[in-house]
């Protein structure tokens, strides 16, 4: 049983990594070892996906509860609406610690309110990182004080400026010219720093367990399987044997590292053989090299007080597209490779690993999060006591075939890659339907793919789990097509709590002439 | 003018035809009455409108609501005209006197919602807004449909909307009216 006087939660959010490239879900390669192991004495999810195509809306759910269509917070310059209480602030509220150790800039540098809650939250990304700090009783401990002093005021005039390149404006559109990219990749720490932010979250979970708190919340967020690939070259040699010996290969991986435009956009054209087996096998050598860094957290994590104590969760809060339909990167579509992801978590008191085998979304880890804690209802925007346990994942092996039927993934178009194509591939907008939002609505092992005022498919995943022989069934599309009407209007009905109108005719003048012309009731 | 051009090019259309043709507007309104309810929160009759143009006025633009993604022709005509027209309009509603405003003051509260409804379109993340000036599109149609037929990617038949173009309907512009 859970032993009531200490609970934690640890949270990895293992960024864009695919479901299909872990043993665990099936993938013949040996890319994860340590998370398959894992895996093995967890609550193992085989149909989980996300609420959203990328890192913002995926994030948002995760930390409100709530579906894109209702947090509305899709874009890098959107802001989570102050009415919700993120995860981490009700935990914070009722005396657990919560601490964030955060690669990905857009959720730890953008003002975008994704941090809010954190009693600490560490950057490993960005101009400026923001890092644990050493507590040690030396003669350098004045000068060390200096200096974390004058990088918080650097963090504090960096961060406007960073965030200023969120936008889909010039200062953007710069920045992905091939001649900047290595300086925002390397120097500007794009995708964080993988090995020292475990390091220092293992040490942060090496240390829970003698505090006279409620608990702790730990996230941390890893991007190593993101664009740009550089894995350490005994992962190369291992996953893509021939790279060294095939110039081809090397060129393309430089000038694909270089182009972050086409790391955000569909393809123009497929990639030939070769380009396609390089990148996908650098993406198998950044999951191996990110699951080797993982071995001591995960050891760290296997002692009796933790097993015995603390939620340890592990997920992915979107995919990738690499070719597959002619995507790339995390921006368009709701197919598989994108939408469905890896989630497993070692809930204490659980013996044994367990298959769990109907479609979950991870929206729900905030639910099963709180539902550990011991909420069994919350406050929403909408809502006095929402219901915690029916959400939640951790009652639903008792609740197998009594869950939800239908399930859904929004993806809404982002503007920074939108503002790309009009500028220099305008084509491709219409190619795509890059500017429509694209739903998947799941039924069983159906799902129907709606591209906004353009075309509606039915996929079987069982016979077509590569989607691309779409079903001639009108009947079910129209059903299912009912199904997300349905959704979007219940959606609604949630925001509509949160709506603030920025403008209204509030002159009475045009009021009553536009009521006299007929125009209003 | 622009609803039954976009029939004409192609578009499927929202209407109800609620609102009959009159002396104001002797081709039809085009209008989906269920619009005017978009204050009260009716918002189901969206999913109708899925791939189709609807007509809405600036005022209501803001209770749209934000799932969805629009496209918005904004139709833009001379001040004066507008004023014209509508006087017009409530002229032959019997309803002139219940004005008691000035057409300076009118003119400047217009203007004034217009610049407001300018800003929070270029807000909205979920919206394309395309400005058309119905004076141009009257003196150079084809031009003014090519464009349009851009902004919705080629949905429509730009020579086949300069059809309904009919300077007879231009009336209440100043010194041609057609009456």
């Amino acid at each position: 049983m859970i032993n009531k006087r200490h609970r934690n939660v640890i949270m990895v959010v293992l960024d864009t990594q695919r479901f299909d490239r872990l043993g665990c879900y099936g993938y013949d390669r040996s890319t994860s070892p340590n998370l398959d192991r894992f895996s093995s004495t967890s609550l193992f999810f085989e149909q989980a996906i996300a609420p959203g195509q990328w890192t913002i809306p995926s994030h948002a759910s995760l930390f409100t509860g709530e579906v894109p269509a209702v947090h509305m917070t899709h874009q890098a310059d959107d802001v989570l609406p102050r009415e919700y209480q993120t995860l981490a602030a009700r935990l914070s509220s009722s005396g657990i610690r919560t601490t964030g150790f955060c690669n990905n800039p857009l959720v730890g540098i953008l003002q975008n309110g994704l941090k809010r809650g954190f009693d600490e939250f560490y950057n490993y990304c960005g101009v400026v990182p923001s890092t644990p700090r050493k507590e040690i009783d030396d003669i350098w401990k004045p000068l060390r004080k200096f200096w974390s002093q004058y990088t918080q005021v650097l963090r504090r005039l960096s961060y406007p400026i960073q965030n200023a390149f969120a936008s889909p404006n010039e200062f953007f559109l710069g920045a992905l010219r091939p001649f900047f990219v290595p300086m925002w990749t390397k120097a500007g720490n794009f995708k964080g720093m993988t090995q020292r932010s475990i390091r220092e979250t293992t040490a942060f979970v090496n240390s829970i367990g003698s505090e006279q708190i409620g608990g702790h919340f730990v996230f941390l967020n890893l991007m190593e399987t993101h664009l740009p690939y550089a894995p350490p070259d005994e992962f190369v040699k291992k996953f893509v044997p021939y790279f060294y010996e095939t110039p081809e290969a090397q060129h393309f991986m430089r000038e694909f590292n270089r182009r972050a435009m086409q790391w955000l956009i569909p393809l123009m054209e497929p990639l030939n053989e070769i380009e396609a087996k390089t990148l996908s096998d650098m993406y198998d050598a950044e999951v191996a090299y990110q699951d080797h860094l993982l071995e001591g957290l995960i050891s760290a994590l296997d002692t009796e007080y933790h097993r015995e104590n603390t939620l340890v969760v592990f997920l992915s809060d979107h995919g990738e597209m690499l070719g597959e339909h002619g995507y790339m990167g995390h921006g368009f579509g709701v197919y598989e490779e994108l939408i469905r992801v890896p989630l497993f978590m070692r809930v204490p008191g659980l013996r044994e690993g367990k298959h769990f085998s109907q479609r979950v979304t991870i929206t729900q880890m905030f639910y099963t999060i709180l539902d550990y804690f011991g909420w069994e209802t919350v406050q929403m925007p909408y809502a006095d006591d929402l219901d915690v346990q029916s959400r939640s994942l951790l009652r639903a092996i008792d609740r197998e075939g009594s869950l939800s039927m239908h399930h859904f993934s929004e993806a809404y178009p982002p503007e920074n890659a939108i503002s790309i194509m009009r500028r220099h591939m305008p084509e491709l907008i219409k190619k795509y339907h890059a500017e429509a939002t694209h739903r998947a609505v799941y039924h069983y092992d159906q799902k129907l793919i709606d591209v906004e005022a353009f075309s509606q498919v039915l996929i079987d995943l069982t016979g077509d789990p590569h989607e691309v022989n779409p079903m001639n069934n009108p009947g079910e599309i129209k059903r299912l097509m009912k199904v997300l009407d349905g959704y979007l209007d219940s959606a609604a009905t949630r925001r509509s709590e949160l709506v603030n109108h920025k403008f209204s005719i509030t002159d009475k003048v045009i009021q009553q002439r536009l009521r006299d012309l007929g125009y209003l009731e | 003018m622009m609803m039954s051009a976009l029939a004409a090019g192609g578009m499927q259309l929202l209407t109800d035809g609620e609102r009959q043709a009159d002396e104001n507007n002797p081709k039809g309104y085009y209008e989906y009455e269920r619009v005017k309810q978009l204050p009260k929160g009716d918002i189901g009759w969206l999913k109708l409108a899925r791939g189709k143009a609807v007509k809405v006025i600036s005022g209501l633009l803001e209770y749209l609501p934000d799932h969805y993604i629009y496209r918005i022709i904004l139709m833009e005509r001379d001040m004066d005209e507008i004023l014209e027209s509508q006087k017009r309009m409530l002229g032959r509603k019997g309803i002139e006197s219940r004005q008691p405003v000035s057409e300076d003051e009118l003119r400047r509260s217009y203007q004034a919602h217009l610049g407001v409804v300018r800003a929070w379109l270029a807000d909205q993340v979920n919206i394309k807004t395309l400005w058309v000036s119905y004076n141009q599109a009257m003196a150079n149609p084809y031009e003014v449909f090519h464009g349009i037929a851009d902004f919705l990617e080629g949905r429509v038949d730009p020579r086949a909307m300069t059809t309904v173009v009919d300077p007879r309907l231009y009336r209440e512009k100043k010194g041609d009216q057609a009456e």
